[in-house]
């Protein structure tokens, strides 16, 4: 458990400062990957549903403490994109990497929908925002689509390490 | 349903119930939740400091590599030129334009002689390209409180939201969630600006309901007004760049450029008012 724990750690800090400063200053098409992300789906893959619910949690406000002006809105869609990483792994397909591979793509492109509705709901709630979808192929186009590229060629850079610590602690 | 399920959905929900509660809260600046970032933002800043640090000189050695056809086609072309010579003229030009960086802040300076000028630079970026929130190396030990205007050599960049000892978080002007009260300079009209920078990745800001007694133009320069005394008056906000007409109403819209280049940001100043320092 305090080996689990510790590589978690260790894994969260270095993704944070990579996504924070080091890969804002490496942006495609404008936008910057997120680590983290790539991190609890990897890892929540894995994991039984109320670890990886704890798992999002704790990434998901590692991520508001350090990168947002509010407290939540990133804890609460990553601890549902952990667990829906979790139930992904249906015990036909029980832990199987390619099956992984296969559902990379539609899960980063899910995720970043949902979190482009979400966020623009909060800021209907916080801004004078009153347009929901001001421009939304616009908006595809520039932000959710090289963001969907950027995340799915960012986990495989990070999948064989992160498998390979995942096998590690398991061991 | 089985019974451990219940009990995950269970926490799952309470769990939600909680966030939503503290993004609430942590909407105002002010909000004592904030303290969880003065907590946990010190021991990761020397980090912050030194991966932007190292990424700052990685990316300028990236940029000498991209650049050697370049760099040889022009050492071709001038060989037979004074190499020294040379340096010397290059020498004079980074003096001419750090002469004028420190002309306009001196001239900010004598503005605003009730504010302490702290210089940061900028350790963190906006990480998930939604809250255009950045992290700067200072913090309240140096001087800093939350409200601080934050500016360049060049105009307004945004405010301090959040404060740690060592480390501090500033939105920018641009983000959708900041309204301010500003001036046209020309005309000293008083108009409401917003940041729209949240969709399409563009920093742009807003003139809402412009009415149609008030004379704007593509290329005005729109300033701070006195708003409450979060910001200074008279800091350069941007130039008009568009004007569009409301079909549902007689009103205006004007699109603003921000005068500060947001995607090229590195070093900023923080405007901290004085008072502050004589009360510690």
């Amino acid at each position: 458990m305090k080996k689990k724990v510790l590589f978690y750690a260790l894994w969260i800090i270095v993704l944070l400062i990579l996504q924070e400063s080091i890969f804002i200053h490496f942006k495609i098409l404008g936008v910057s990957p997120n680590l983290l992300l790539a991190f609890v789906f990897c890892f929540s893959f894995f994991s039984t549903e109320r670890n990886a619910i704890g798992l999002g949690l704790v990434v998901g406000l590692v991520l508001d403490i350090f990168c947002g002006r509010l407290i939540g809105p990133y804890a609460i869609l990553m601890m549902y994109s952990a667990l829906a990483a979790s139930l992904l792994n249906f015990s036909k397909f029980k832990n199987s990497f390619s099956y992984l591979a296969i559902i990379t793509i539609p899960y980063f492109a899910i995720y970043s929908f949902i979190e482009y509705f979400f966020m623009r709901l909060l800021h209907m709630m916080t801004a004078e925002s009153a347009v929901f979808l001001k421009d939304f192929s616009g908006t595809m186009e520039a932000r959710i689509l090289p963001q969907i590229l950027y995340n799915v060629i960012i986990f495989i850079v990070l999948a064989y390490p992160m498998v390979s610590t995942i096998r590690f602690i398991k061991r | 349903m089985p019974r451990h399920f219940k009990n995950t959905l269970f926490i799952l929900t309470i769990v939600t119930v909680l966030l939503f509660v503290t993004i609430i809260i942590s909407r105002s600046a002010d909000s004592k939740i904030h303290f969880i970032y003065d907590t946990f933002s010190m021991p990761f800043e020397p980090l912050q400091k030194a991966s932007s640090n190292l990424t700052s000189e990685i990316k300028g050695s990236l940029s000498v590599l991209s650049s050697i056809d370049e760099v040889k086609e022009e050492l071709q072309s001038v060989k037979n030129e004074n190499d020294e010579l040379k340096n010397k003229v290059n020498e004079a030009q980074s003096v001419i334009k750090q002469n004028e960086e420190l002309r306009e802040l001196l001239g900010l300076k004598e503005q605003y002689t009730d504010y302490q000028y702290i210089a940061a630079s900028i350790i963190a970026g906006d990480a998930t390209d939604w809250s255009n929130v950045f992290q700067i190396d200072k913090g309240t030990a140096d001087g800093i409180v939350i409200h601080s205007s934050v500016i360049t050599s060049k105009g307004l960049v945004g405010i301090v939201v959040s404060c740690g000892l060592t480390s501090s978080k500033i939105m920018t002007v641009v983000d959708e969630t900041n309204i301010l009260m500003a001036r046209i300079a020309r005309t000293n009209d008083l108009v409401r600006v917003r940041g729209i920078s949240n969709e399409n990745m563009v920093f742009e800001l807003r003139v809402d309901r412009i009415a149609s007694n008030v004379d704007i133009f593509v290329g005005d320069r729109i300033i701070t007004a006195e708003s409450g005394g979060v910001y200074p008056k008279g800091l350069v906000i941007g130039t008009v760049k568009s004007i569009q007409s409301q079909s549902s109403d007689s009103t205006r819209v004007a699109i603003i450029e921000p005068a500060v280049d947001f995607k090229r940001l590195s070093e900023v100043i923080i405007l901290s008012p004085k008072e502050t320092q004589g009360d510690k």
